[in-house]
C-alpha cells in the first residue's frame, strides 16, 4: 500500500459560538493516499469548501488533527504555514487568477512570491502553459480567455511551485459540459505524469466518475461512507449515497428485487440505440427504472438504471452485450432494502 | 485684452504655478499618509487579511473626525501645527500642511472603497500560495485595484485643487486668492472669471488625463 498523504482525524469546524453555532464538520476521518485522485462529493452546504480549506488551513479546524506530507498543519507557525502551502496548491470554481496579470504573469506569481529570479519564473511559466496547451496565449489577459483556458491558466500556476496536492474546490462547476471534460481530462494526465495526489471536490456525480480512484460522501458535515468508486457506485449504502449515485426521480425503495444495472454513458454514440438494439440483437426487454443522460455534441453522458429480466440466462445475455459497447460503464447494484 | 494680459498675465502665471504646486505637493503627502491609512483600514475589517478591531476602530474614529471637520475651519484651528511644521502660517507652505491633514482622511476612504473591491477569491488563491500578508497588499491588492485608485487619485486631487481656493481666502496665493482679491474685493470680474476658466481648464484636463489613464491600465477591459 502506498503512502498517506493527507491524514484526517476527528476534524471538526464551528462557525459561530453558542445557540446559533453551524457544526460545518462533524468528527470527519480521511486518508488520502499519495498519488491518487480522491473525491469528495456532497449537496451544497454539506461542508466540501470547508474541508478542502481545513487541508491548507485556509479555514482554521475548530478541532482534530490534519497531516500534509508528514506535517501537523493545525501546529504550523504562519511562517511554517505559507512555506508549506507552497507544496499544496489549489485551483477554484471562479479561477480567482489575477485580472491584471496575463497568463504568464499569472503563472510566474507563485514564483514570484519565492523569490524565483524573473528569467527562470518565466521559462518556468513558459513550460507549463505548453503542458496545459495555452502556449500560444501567454500574453492575454484573463478577460480575454474563455472559462476553460482561464482554468488552464490556474492549474499551470498552481503547479508552478511542484506541489504534491493539487486541491480542485468544484474546479468544473462554472464550466460547460464539454469543457469540464477536457479540464477533468487534464487533471487525469497530470496525475498520471507528475505524480501529484489530486483532490476533487464537486456536487457533480459525473466529474468523481470520471477521474476518481476512491470517493467520500459527505452529508451535512459528516463522511457518510467512504471507498473505491466502483464499490460506492456499485453499492451505495446510505440514502444520500443512493440520491448521488442514481438517476433523478428514481425511488430507491420501490426498485424491484430483481437484478438491477447502472449504466453510465462516458461519451459514445447516443443512448437512445442502446436498448433498442439490445432489444432486436439479443431479444431481450430491459425495464428503464430510472434515466439521467444528456446529449453533447451528439454524444451520450449521464446514467441509466435499467431492470433485468428474472431469466439468468437472458440477464447475463443483456449485461454482456452492454459490456462490449465502448464508452460504456456498467455496474451490478446492490439494492439493500 | 492685450491691456488685460498687460496688467494681470504675471499674476495669472504665478496663480496657476501657485495652485499647481499646492495641489500637487499635498496630493503627494496626502497619499503618503492616505494610502497606508486606506490599507490598513481594508485589511483590519473582520473579513480583512489582518483582522483588528482596535486598529480598525480607532483609525475609523480619526478618518471621520477628519473629514466632518469644514476645510476653513481646519486650516485655521490648526495653524500652530502648521507653523511647527513649515516654519509659517500663510504662503503656499502653509496652506499645504493644513490641505494635505484634510485630505488624507478623504483619501484613506477613497483607498479603503478601492481595496473593497477586489475579488475576496482572488486574495484567498493568494494566501493558498502561501503569500504573506505584505506581499498580499503589495502584488494583489495595489496592483489589481490600480485603475480604481487611479479614478480615485482625480476626485482626490480635483478636491484638494478646489480646497486650494478656500486657502485662498486666507492669504494662501494661487487662482483662489486671485478670484477674491482681484475679482470680488478690488470688483474686476474679468479677473474672476479668467480665473474660474483656469480652474475650470485645470480640472477638465486632470479628470480626462486620469480618466484615460484608468482605462488604459484596466487589463480587465479588452
Amino acid at each position: 500500500m502506498s503512502k498517506t498523504i493527507i491524514q484526517i482525524d476527528h476534524l471538526n469546524k464551528t462557525f459561530g459560538e453558542g445557540p446559533t453555532a453551524v457544526h460545518a464538520l462533524e468528527d470527519i476521518n480521511l486518508e488520502i493516499q499519495e498519488g491518487e485522485i480522491f473525491g469528495i462529493i456532497g449537496l451544497s452546504g454539506a461542508g466540501k469548501s470547508t474541508l478542502v480549506r481545513c487541508m491548507n488551513m485556509l479555514e482554521r479546524p475548530t478541532s482534530g488533527s490534519v497531516i500534509v506530507d508528514g506535517q501537523e498543519m493545525t501546529q504550523l507557525k504562519e511562517k511554517e504555514l505559507n512555506k508549506a502551502r507552497q507544496s499544496i496548491s489549489m485551483i477554484f470554481q471562479s479561477f480567482n487568477l489575477l485580472m491584471q496579470r496575463n497568463a504568464l504573469d499569472n503563472i510566474c506569481f507563485p514564483l514570484e512570491l519565492i523569490g524565483v529570479k524573473r528569467s527562470d519564473a518565466v521559462a518556468r511559466a513558459r513550460e507549463l502553459l505548453k503542458i496545459v496547451g495555452l502556449e500560444t496565449r501567454e500574453k492575454a489577459y484573463p478577460a480575454q480567455m474563455s472559462g476553460g483556458q482561464k482554468q488552464r491558466v490556474a492549474i499551470a500556476r498552481a503547479l508552478a511551485t511542484n506541489p504534491k496536492v493539487l486541491l480542485c474546490d468544484e474546479a468544473t462547476s462554472a464550466l460547460d459540459p464539454t469543457t469540464t471534460l477536457s479540464i477533468l481530462e487534464l487533471l487525469k494526465e497530470l496525475n498520471q505524469k507528475l505524480g501529484v495526489t489530486v483532490v476533487v471536490i464537486t456536487h457533480q456525480m459525473n466529474v468523481i466518475e470520471e477521474i476518481c480512484h476512491r470517493v467520500a460522501i459527505l452529508d451535512s458535515g459528516v463522511v457518510a461512507e467512504q471507498g473505491t468508486v466502483e464499490e460506492i457506485f456499485a453499492n451505495p449504502q446510505t440514502d444520500i449515497g443512493r440520491r448521488l449515485v442514481y438517476p433523478n426521480g428514481v425511488q430507491i425503495d420501490a426498485l424491484p428485487t430483481a437484478r438491477v444495472i447502472r449504466v453510465a454513458f462516458n461519451g459514445g454514440s447516443s443512448y437512445e440505440p442502446l436498448i433498442a438494439s439490445l432489444a432486436i440483437d439479443c431479444g431481450v426487454k430491459v425495464n428503464i427504472l430510472g434515466a439521467d443522460t444528456r446529449n453533447i455534441d451528439g454524444k451520450a453522458f449521464g446514467t441509466m438504471l435499467l431492470g433485468l429480466p428474472d431469466d439468468e440466462k437472458e440477464a447475463s445475455k443483456a449485461i454482456r452485450y452492454i459490456q462490449a459497447q465502448s464508452d460504456i460503464t456498467l455496474e451490478e447494484v446492490t439494492i439493500n432494502g | 485684452m492685450a491691456e488685460f494680459w498687460a496688467q494681470y498675465g504675471s499674476l495669472l502665471i504665478e496663480g496657476t504655478r501657485d495652485t499647481l504646486i499646492m495641489t500637487g505637493v499635498s496630493t503627494f503627502f496626502a497619499y503618503v499618509l492616505g494610502l497606508p491609512m486606506g490599507v490598513l483600514l481594508n485589511i483590519t475589517q473582520a473579513h480583512g487579511i489582518w483582522p483588528n478591531k482596535w486598529v480598525n476602530r480607532i483609525l475609523g474614529w480619526i478618518v471621520n473626525v477628519g473629514r466632518s471637520m469644514p476645510f476653513i475651519i481646519l486650516m485655521i484651528a490648526i495653524m500652530p501645527f502648521t507653523k511647527l511644521v513649515v516654519g509659517t502660517k500663510i504662503g503656499v507652505p502653509g496652506a499645504i500642511v493644513p490641505l494635505v491633514v484634510s485630505a488624507a482622511p478623504f483619501i484613506a476612504r477613497m483607498v479603503e472603497t478601492s481595496l473593497s473591491e477586489i475579488d475576496a477569491g482572488v486574495v484567498e488563491a493568494a494566501r493558498s500560495m502561501g503569500a504573506s500578508r505584505m506581499q498580499i497588499v503589495r502584488k494583489v491588492f495595489l496592483p489589481e485595484a490600480l485603475p480604481s485608485l487611479i479614478l480615485g487619485a482625480s476626485i482626490s486631487i480635483i478636491t484638494i485643487l478646489s480646497y486650494t481656493a478656500i486657502a485662498g481666502a486666507i492669504g494662501a496665493g494661487g487662482l483662489g486668492d486671485l478670484a477674491i482679491r482681484y475679482g470680488y474685493q478690488r470688483n474686476v470680474p474679468s479677473m474672476m472669471w479668467t480665473t474660474v476658466l483656469l480652474i475650470l481648464v485645470l480640472v477638465q484636463v486632470i479628470q480626462s488625463l486620469f480618466s484615460w489613464l484608468s482605462v488604459k491600465m484596466d487589463k480587465r477591459l479588452r
